[in-house]
């Protein structure tokens, strides 16, 4: 790993993914230290952290992120289809 | 800390039906695939309309302000839009793909005679929102089923 890297640098894992009303979850290859995602379609997608604990909603056309150690996201629609792109970020190994 | 910005979406389409249907193109490798999806999973055109018959599309009304696009046709057609401001349907359950059809559309916002000789005056429409859920028909008033047919919705956020 280079040294001139910044601190809180990391490697991105990406996915172009399509929610419904039925839940599902993305597992992303490693724990992230950061999760970004933009809700690219016209419905508005529904995510959990916690394997459906706790929900919020991502709006269309609007994006999310936070600094988050997570493996899985949790996703659904309340009516209709969305496409979102999520990408995570792990830490370089 | 979280982030959510404004809202803005390229690909807007709440609605098409398009008669014939084109074929699909794979997107080119190496770029973006800005549709989003097949334009197939996006047209709604099953087959012609047949005279007196509808055809009917409901979505989510929330995301978006205003709707808005356009009508093309070989038929004469009634294309009504109307507004559900149900939480939840008659049983109590939250509004649902397998109940939103049932709610009640109490909002007429706009009731549009195309006519294929008028398409200046009638190919075109602008709808602002008068409630939560978004219902789409299109009947065919002419005397026989329809062999073009061209309508998008399109969602506004602003």
């Amino acid at each position: 790993m280079s040294l001139t890297l910044p601190a809180d640098a990391g490697e991105p894992m990406s996915a172009v993914l399509t929610a419904d009303a039925t839940v599902r979850y993305h597992k992303f290859p490693a724990v992230t230290r950061q999760v970004s995602l933009r809700n690219t379609a016209t419905n508005t997608l529904w995510i959990s952290l916690d394997d459906g604990e706790s929900w919020f909603d991502c709006a269309s056309g609007t994006s999310w992120d936070d600094r988050v150690s997570v493996q899985k996201l949790w996703y659904c629609t309340q009516l209709g289809s969305t496409e979102f792109i999520v990408i995570g970020l792990a830490l370089i190994a | 800390m979280p982030l959510s910005h404004y809202p803005k979406i390229v690909w807007n389409t709440v609605f098409a039906w398009v008669q014939p249907s084109p074929p699909d193109v794979k997107p080119e490798k190496g770029r973006p695939n800005f549709l989003g999806r097949a334009f197939s999973e996006l047209n709604r055109f099953d087959k012609a309309i047949e005279p007196g018959e509808s055809v009917v599309g409901y979505h989510d009304a929330q995301p978006f302000t205003r709707f808005y696009g356009s009508v093309f046709s070989d038929q004469p057609l009634e294309v009504t839009f109307s507004f559900s401001n149900d939480d939840v349907d008659a049983d109590g359950y939250v509004v649902s793909d397998n109940n939103i059809g049932a709610l009640h559309y109490d909002a007429e916002a706009l009731r549009q005679l195309y006519d294929p000789q008028k398409q200046g005056a009638t190919g075109k429409f602008i709808v602002m929102i008068y409630g939560r859920f978004l219902r789409v028909e299109i009947k065919n008033t002419g005397n026989v089923p329809t062999k073009a047919l061209r309508m998008c919705v399109r969602g506004s956020v602003f």
